[in-house]
Order: structure tokens, then C-alpha cells, then sequence
């Protein structure tokens, strides 16, 4: 297996959630969300199955329970299907995100990183694929910015698009398959993984590479911060799969699993904005980030990334 | 199909083919050779023979070389005489005079497959880096600078590869060999060459201990390598500067580890516009914690049997690009 290890001074957290618009996204998040009527039982782990007991943190209501086998994170009790429907389609929250004025801003922050999103995807496609164009899916886009990106990428002869999220619209009656399908941050959304899974093989072409990323529950600045991971909530997160988890769940759905690293450069920066909201018993991070400089807080970022251990996790999988 | 295999030369690298070609569900060794005849009762499981001309009694579909220098040519040309494909281990005999003997061989066997064995073009950073090279996404490649280098050790000076008559050459021949081999294949072939070869410290052995080389292409690519057998500490370390940015490998993964974990970083260059401060650009560095080269290897050589194809990595025009660098690099020295 391969690890990563990143350099990019550049990234603030800012560029990913601007203030202005994140506080009121959590906003209207938390609008939709804090009355809905949850179960109070645990459901067994989404993926793999194994029950579980032991819960890591409580948001507006919702607990999120870890997996012993796999340490993967999701909601205790899942809402009904009808209910993230509406989260993220019909609600408030969702016109919002669709706004012109939303879509606008993420783009202007977002413009570099998903420049060096598509360098590096660039790079992965002619090392397993070769160098040519290919076609490709986009699922479950929900930034026009990014998928307006991606259709001008040197690999893509053509573009289609599939469950994107408004104001993204779909490619109507996508038959046949292609030879690349990008996920960008969708399963963590997703009430049942293992079914997504199954639909995006089968729109693959045997050998084809499914590029996927996602928040990885497994990460540092969700298991230290807890409930005040301010970058985690119901519905925007469901299911938070660590490393192993995603390996699991594309060898029971038909994929090969080429590489998956933590490529996350945010976990320490998440911490350092916590500041007086780091949980006190935590007191490492407390000392770190009281005697720390910002060097140190880059190797440990470096050293999380190497070591799997940040929470955004990206893959590369073959279709067997 | 299962191929009838013999493995001639049975110490580092012939145990290690064995323990590859034992998992390959293609290959069935049933013979193994070696002058000791103690090693016998350590290969049980096929027949052991002292003499290597006595494997051919085994009507055989394919031969390893894993011998010394000086013999591995005779016994690749007896192989290809007697209709076997072969594999041969680095450096493809002692001279270019041994390489145009074996081309000789090969061209009068029909259908048969001849690899040597350059296994680091599958490291995976190596692939990494052909990859990224290939893809034009940081243009073309301006110069290169490789070091390769190993401590020597304890019995350095009592091994074969200290005696010049069985290797053909010092550190250069020996592990050299593998670095020029990559540049050959990430840079492109030099026409101009220049070369200091030194004896620095192992004075018992009369061949070189560390070799430093410049070498041009047609193109104006300029390649440095340095390969030392005064590395106390071991070192792998592979540059490229191309146009637009570079990548660098750093490491390779051996069963020891000792030349570190093995890793290749690449990065855009990016000047004051872009970068927090000029000569920091935005690094990405893969680390790789498996090596397959050995089991690649085998599956490549296996695949041109079974489909008919020519040898892409280490064929005879490797073999012989290779070995005429090297005697251009002992020829020019100092001058
Ligand atoms: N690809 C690589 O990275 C790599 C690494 C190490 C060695 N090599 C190459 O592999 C070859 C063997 O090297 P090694 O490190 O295994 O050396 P070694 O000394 O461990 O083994 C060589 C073996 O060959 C046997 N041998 C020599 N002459 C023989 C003959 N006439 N008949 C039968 N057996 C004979 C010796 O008894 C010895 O056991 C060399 O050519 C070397 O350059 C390649």
C-alpha cells in the first residue's frame, strides 16, 4: 500500500468553509435537524454490519457510534430515506447551497485546490490507465465550479453526470458505462454505502477506476475533538468510514482496491481554531497548542497524512 | 501453462527467484544448481545438480542465471542452444564483448525469450516517476542526478565481486549498473560521457569504489551519477528536473531497509507568484511499503513466454546500451 505526504503551506480553513456562509449553512442545518424524532437504539455498523455499543460524540441530537471492527463513524440510528431526501433537495439549507451567490464564493476559494485535485487525479489516471481520454462520471457533484473543472480536464472526452445535488443537473438517461467515476465527498452523505457502492460499479467498465474521497471518521481532529469537531453534523455527515472501512466496503462491492491515503491538511488547523474549545481533558493538545508553533503543528500534519491517520481520505479503486 | 524451470546459482539471488518462481503459479522449478553441494538439503523439493551443463539432461522450458559475472554468459548462450527461454541477473556478463556473443545466441534461437534482470525499473517509485515523465505533465526533462551507494562491508574484499577477473568491474558493474540502467530509461540514451573511476579506500581490490559520471544525450540532457561503495550509510536517491517542476526519489525498499523507505515526491515549480517563498513549492510525496519488483519482473518475463511478445524492460538492447555506457565510463576516466 502507498501513503501520502503533502507540503502546502498555502491551505487555510477559510478557502474550504468561508465564515461568512459556514455559520450560516450550520445555521440552517441545525434548523432542519434539532426537532426531527430520532431512535435512541444503535443500529449496527452500515457497512460491515458488527453491532455496536460505544457512541464518540453527540451533535444536536444525534449521536455518532464507532465501529469496533473497523473504528469507522456514523450516526447511531439512522433518519428515513424521505428525510435526507429533503435535507438535500427540497430544505432551506439546500436552496442556499444552490444560490448563485453560494456556488460563486465556493468557487473563488476553492479554484486552487481543485486545480491540484485534478493535477493529482491527472496523475493517478496515467499511472493506472495510461495517457489518453477517457469517460467519465461525476456523482453526486454538488459544486458547478468543480464539475465545470473537471469537464475541461486533459483525461475527460466526455463528461456525464449522475445524483448530483442542485443546482447541478443530471445527465438524463446515462446508459452504458464509462471508464472513470469520481466521488468527491459523497459518502459521507449516504444512508447506505454498500448500495452506492453496487450502482457505481455497475456503471463502470471492468477495469475502469473509481476516484473517491471523503471525511474519514477515523481522523485526528474528529476522535480528539468530539462534539466540537465543528466540521461534522447530521445530515451533511452520516457515514464517516475510516481507511479500513473503505477497504472493506469496495471489496464487497466489486473493486480492487489500489490505494487509499489520509491526505487531509486540515486536522491540525481544525484543532488550532477550536482554541479554548479543545475538550479539556485533552491535554496534549492543549499543551501543543499553547507551547507549539505553527512548524510543529505541520510536521504532526505531515505525520498524520503519512500514517493515515487525518481525517479526509481519498482512494483510487479498480473494477475487478 | 507450467514451465519446466532450473535455476543455476543458488545463493542471494538464486534463493530469492526460487522463493518467486515457488508462488508463480506458471513456473515449477525442478532443478537447482550451484558449486556447494551443502546447499542441496536446503532444495529438497527438486533435483540439485553441481554442474551447471547437467540441468539441460531436465528437458527444460526456461533457465535462471543467478552465477557470477564470468560465467553467466556461457551458461545464458548454452541455454538459448539447448531451447530455453532465459533470464539472466545483472550486469549481462563482463563486457559488451559478452553481450554481442549472447545477441549472437539469441538470434539464432527461435521464439525464445531473453530477460536481464533490472529489476528497480519495478520499484513502484520507479514506475511512479516513468509515469509521470511519460504523462508530459512537467515537460521535458532537463538533467538528472542519481546516487547509488553501499558500505561495502566485512567481507567485501574477499567476495567474487572483488576479484576482477570473475566481475568485470567494481561498484559500478555491480550496482551501478542498476542507476545508469534508469537513466537510460527515464532520461534517454548519452552519446557523451565523463568520468572520474576511483579506488578511494578498499585498496585490496584493484577496481573502482566509487565511480562519478557525467553524461549527455543528443538532446543536451545532462545526467550525474555517483555510484560508491564508501556509502557507510546506504543511499538511493534519483532527481529529475524537468521543465515545469521535478521529482525526486528517495529511498528503495530492500528486504533490510537500508536505504530507507522508499518514496518519490514531485512538485510543479512555482516561483514568488505562487509559492509562500521562492524554492518552496507545494510538495506531494508518495511513500511505498511494498516491493514487488521481483514478483513484476517474473510476470512480465512470464507473459512475453506464454503471448509471444518481446521483452520491454531488460532485453539485449538494454543489456548492450548498458554495458557499452559502462566501458565508455572505465575508458574515459580522468580524461
Ligand atoms: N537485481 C539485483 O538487484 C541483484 C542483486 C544482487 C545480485 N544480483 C546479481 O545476481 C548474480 C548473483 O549474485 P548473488 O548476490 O546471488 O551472489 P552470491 O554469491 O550470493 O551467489 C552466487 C552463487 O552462484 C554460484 N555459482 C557461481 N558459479 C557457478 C557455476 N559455475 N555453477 C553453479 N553455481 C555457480 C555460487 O556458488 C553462489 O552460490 C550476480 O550476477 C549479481 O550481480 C542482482
Amino acid at each position: 500500500m502507498i501513503r501520502y505526504e503533502f507540503i502546502d503551506t498555502d491551505i487555510k480553513k477559510d478557502d474550504l468553509h468561508p465564515d461568512n456562509i459556514y455559520k450560516k449553512e450550520q445555521k440552517l442545518a441545525w434548523d432542519f435537524v434539532h426537532d426531527l424524532k430520532i431512535s435512541k437504539e444503535i443500529i449496527p455498523c452500515p457497512v460491515c454490519g458488527e453491532a455496536r455499543s460505544e457512541t464518540l460524540l453527540k451533535k444536536w441530537g444525534f449521536q455518532y457510534a464507532i465501529c469496533p471492527q473497523t473504528w469507522s463513524l456514523s450516526l447511531a440510528a439512522f433518519p428515513e430515506e424521505d428525510v435526507v431526501t429533503n435535507y438535500y433537495y427540497n430544505s432551506e439549507l439546500s436552496h442556499f447551497r444552490a444560490s448563485q451567490k453560494y456556488q460563486n464564493l465556493v468557487l473563488e476559494k476553492r479554484k486552487d485546490l481543485w486545480e491540484r485535485q485534478l493535477g493529482w487525479m491527472e496523475g493517478r489516471i496515467s499511472r493506472y490507465l495510461g495517457n489518453d481520454k477517457y469517460k467519465v462520471i461525476d456523482w453526486g457533484g454538488k459544486f458547478v465550479g468543480w464539475v465545470e473543472s473537471l469537464d475541461t480536464a486533459s483525461f475527460v472526452k466526455r463528461l456525464y453526470i449522475l445524483e448530483s445535488l442542485p443546482p447541478i443537473q443530471n445527465e438524463g438517461n446515462f446508459e452504458g458505462s464509462a471508464d472513470i467515476i469520481c466521488l468527491m465527498d459523497v459518502l459521507q452523505r449516504e444512508l447506505n454505502p454498500l448500495d452506492l457502492l453496487k450502482r457505481i460499479a455497475q456503471k463502470l467498465n471492468s477495469g475502469g477506476l473509481l476516484i473517491a474521497s471523503c471525511r474519514a471518521g477515523s481522523g485526528f481532529d474528529i476522535m480528539t475533538l468530539r462534539e466540537k469537531a465543528e466540521s461534522i453534523f447530521p445530515l451533511d455527515h452520516i457515514f464517516l468510514p475510516s481507511p479500513q472501512e473503505m477497504e472493506y466496503l469496495l471489496n464487497q462491492t466489486g473493486f480492487e482496491l489500489l490505494e487509499i491515503t489520509t491526505p487531509g491538511l486540515m486536522d491540525m488547523k481544525y484543532i488550532k481554531n477550536a482554541g479554548k474549545n479543545i475538550p479539556e481533558d485533552q491535554y496534549f493538545l492543549r499543551y501543543i497548542m499553547d507551547k507549539g508553533d505553527d512548524l510543529l503543528l505541520e510536521r504532526m500534519q505531515g505525520f498524520l497524512q503519512r500514517n493515515n491517520l487525518s481525517s479526509h481520505l481519498r482512494c483510487v479503486a479498480r473494477k475487478r | 501453462m507450467e514451465l519446466r524451470t532450473a535455476i543455476i546459482g543458488m545463493g542471494k539471488m538464486g534463493r530469492i527467484r526460487k522463493h518467486e518462481l515457488d508462488i508463480h503459479p506458471g513456473f515449477k522449478v525442478i532443478g537447482v544448481c550451484d558449486l556447494y553441494e551443502d546447499f542441496s538439503e536446503e532444495f529438497s523439493d527438486c533435483l540439485f545438480f553441481t554442474k551447471w551443463e547437467d540441468v539441460f539432461s531436465l528437458n527444460l522450458d526456461v533457465v535462471f542465471v543467478c552465477t557470477y559475472n564470468n560465467i553467466s554468459p556461457d551458461i545464458v548462450c548454452t541455454a538459448l542452444e539447448n531451447n530455453c527461454h532465459v533470464f539472466c541477473e545483472k550486469p549481462p556478463g563482463r563486457s559488451v564483448s559478452d553481450v554481442n556473443r549472447i545477441i549472437q545466441y539469441e538470434s539464432k534461437a527461435v521464439n525464445k525469450v531473453l530477460k536481464f534482470g533490472f529489476n528497480h525499473r519495478f520499484h513502484y517509485a520507479i514506475m511512479e516517476a516513468k509515469s509521470a515523465i511519460d504523462s508530459g505533465r512537467y515537460g521535458k526533462i532537463l538533467c538528472a542526478r542519481g546516487i547509488y551507494g553501499k558500505a561495502g562491508g566485512l567481507g567485501f574484499e574477499k567476495n567474487w565481486r572483488a576479484d576482477k577477473d570473475i566481475a568485470g568491474g567494481g561498484i559500478l558493474i555491480d550496482q551501478g549498473i542498476h542507476m545508469l540502467d534508469l537513466m537510460r530509461y527515464l532520461v534517454g540514451d548519452f552519446v557523451e560521457v565523463k568520468s572520474f573511476v576511483e579506488n578511494l579506500y578498499w585498496k585490496k581490490i584493484n577496481m573502482e569504489d566509487n565511480a562519478f559520471v557525467l553524461m549527455k544525450t543528443e538532446n543536451g540532457q545532462v545526467a550525474m551519477v555517483h555510484s560508491s561503495a564508501t556509502q557507510w550509510k546506504h543511499k538511493f536517491s534519483l532527481d529529475i528536473f524537468l521543465e515545469n517542476g521535478y521529482i525526486c526519489i528517495n529511498g528503495l525498499l530492500t528486504s533490510t531497509r537500508s536505504y530507507g523507505e522508499e518514496s518519490i515526491t514531485f512538485a510543479q515549480k512555482q516561483f514568488e507568484d505562487k509559492a509562500q517563498a521562492i524554492g518552496r513549492p507545494r510538495e506531494e510525496t508518495i511513500f511505498f511499503d511494498r516491493d514487488d519488483s521481483w514478483r513484476l519482473e517474473n510476470e512480465e518475463f512470464y507473459a512475453c513466454i506464454i503471448e509471444g511478445k518481446k521483452i520491454h524492460h531488460g532485453n539485449t538492447e538494454d543489456a548492450l546500451k548498458v554495458m557499452e555506457l559502462i566501458e565508455k565510463i572505465y575508458q574515459k576516466s580522468g580524461s
